[in-house]
């Protein structure tokens, strides 16, 4: 002990999760409400947490959608997942959606609190025998990120022009309109793309840039000045 | 665990300068029965011809390993760290820290460790695991998951901000709180939470700390001191 006493307690939201509650030391922590999925995004406008800790249902797409979503509501609160399955890719796709990791399954109201402090200063949370798998997993990932932009710089300003509009869901003729060109040219445009990117049908081509992330750079590719 | 200790001894190369160091890491070693030094290099030319010598269980390797015959401890760490799992030894840059585990590092120790850490690294990376010190591990995992933007993503972000949440986040970085911004610019902390959160929403980070290291990493703080830019 010894430290200074916390400036105030870390104002935790519950959604569809658990804190057991002799875990928590009121002091430390304060539960300012417990609530549903369907309620999560307004109790965070009206009662402010630090952090919301939700629970894990289901296959966790629901949760990731979740997720995002309170990221996207309000960034300012930390989202943390608590009784997941403890692998490297869940953990991973939790992260990705925005969150700060899981808390332990376990632990002392001190460990419980400690880990919570950290993850209000933005710092990630996880087992710590997880660590390995999921730096491996984003070196992965990374590298086959800069292999997708390997392919996404060869495209043309125009053909970076046609997969953007492409992966907002625009056909040919929508293409063609928004472009200028006539259906033909865009048909030639996005059999050049779906050749540099390595794939077979618009569809994969769509999937390639949100798989890897690089819509941003195709958009980036679309409006830069440079060649054509 | 039990298993390991009837493996046969494990090989270990060493890639340092400091003939002081690779001297406290034979004696230290010698006391382990399951670990034994089979080589060491003072530079990464000599290093390589080490490691073609003897294909050894684990490699301890300096960052700053010098130059040997024009081949730089990097182009080693490219060409060699897949294929033979290493502890490198080096200072808690980050930068380092990332090129060695995207070639293929699987534990860092600092510079200012001690044997003991180095000891528990070697065994911790022998055994599967990855090792970085806590301190370092906090950050690795952000800066691979949130790859930074290349400047050109980043200006385009900053380009979407109206006038007013260039202000606001000039004055973030320089690194004034949601109080004095307010009354800098005479709106209630309310409204400075509001732009605030539009800011991070279109820069499309998750705090103000990577909105600030966003402006200053891709040297952004010009665009915002030019509000009229702004549509």
């Amino acid at each position: 002990m010894g430290r200074s006493p916390p400036a105030r307690p870390i104002r935790v939201l519950l959604v569809d999760g658990e804190i057991s509650p002799p875990a928590v030391d009121p002091k430390e922590i304060r539960l300012v409400g417990h609530t549903s999925a369907a309620g999560a995004v307004q109790m965070v406008d009206s009662r402010r947490p630090d952090i919301v800790v939700l629970g894990w249902w289901g296959d966790g797409d629901e949760v990731l959608r979740l997720i995002r979503r309170l990221r996207a509501a309000a960034p300012e609160p930390e989202v943390v997942v608590t009784g997941a399955e403890s692998d490297a890719q869940t953990l991973l796709r939790a992260l990705e959606s925005g969150a700060r990791g899981y808390l332990p399954r376990s632990g002392t109201s001190r460990q419980l609190t400690r880990v919570l402090r950290a993850v209000t200063q933005g710092e990630p949370a996880f087992p710590r025998s997880l660590l390995g798998p999921l730096v491996d997993s984003l070196v992965a990932r990374e590298e086959k990120r800069q292999g997708a932009l390997q392919r996404v710089r060869r495209l043309t300003r125009r053909e970076a022009s046609v997969l953007a509009l492409l992966a907002e869901g625009a056909g040919s003729q929508a293409i063609a309109g928004r472009l200028e060109v006539s259906p033909l040219t865009v048909r030639k445009h996005v059999q050049h793309v779906m050749r540099k990117l390595g794939v077979h049908s618009r569809l994969e081509a769509v999937a390639f840039i949100h798989r890897h992330g690089v819509l941003d750079d195709v958009r980036a590719a679309a409006k830069s000045p440079q060649t054509t | 665990v039990r298993a390991q200790k009837l493996q046969p001894t494990k090989k270990i190369v060493v890639g340092h300068s400091q003939l002081l160091v690779r001297d406290a890491l034979r004696r230290t070693l010698a006391a382990e029965p399951t670990l034994s030094i089979v080589a060491e290099a003072g530079d990464s030319g000599r290093l390589l011809d080490a490691l073609n010598r003897v294909r050894p269980d684990l490699l301890v390797l300096e960052s700053t390993l010098p130059v040997g015959r024009g081949l730089s401890v990097r182009e080693v760490m490219v060409a060699r760290l897949r294929s033979v799992d290493t502890v490198v030894i080096g200072d808690g840059d980050l930068e380092g820290v990332l090129f060695a585990l995207r070639a293929g590092a699987r534990g860092w120790v600092t510079s200012a460790g001690s044997l003991a850490d180095l000891l528990t690294c070697i065994t911790a990376v022998l055994d599967g695991q990855l090792c970085l010190p806590a301190e370092l591990s906090r950050q690795v995992v952000p800066r691979l998951l949130h790859p930074s933007p290349s400047e050109e993503q980043a200006r385009a972000c900053v380009r979407r901000l109206t006038p007013q949440e260039r202000r606001v986040l000039q004055l973030l970085v320089a690194c004034h709180g949601s109080k004095t911004i307010a009354d800098e610019l005479d709106i209630s902390p309310q409204t400075v939470r509001t732009h605030i959160n539009r800011i991070l929403r279109k820069l499309k980070v998750h705090s103000r700390t990577a909105a600030v290291a966003l402006v200053l990493n891709a040297g952004l703080e010009e665009l915002l001191h030019d509000h009229a830019l702004a549509e």
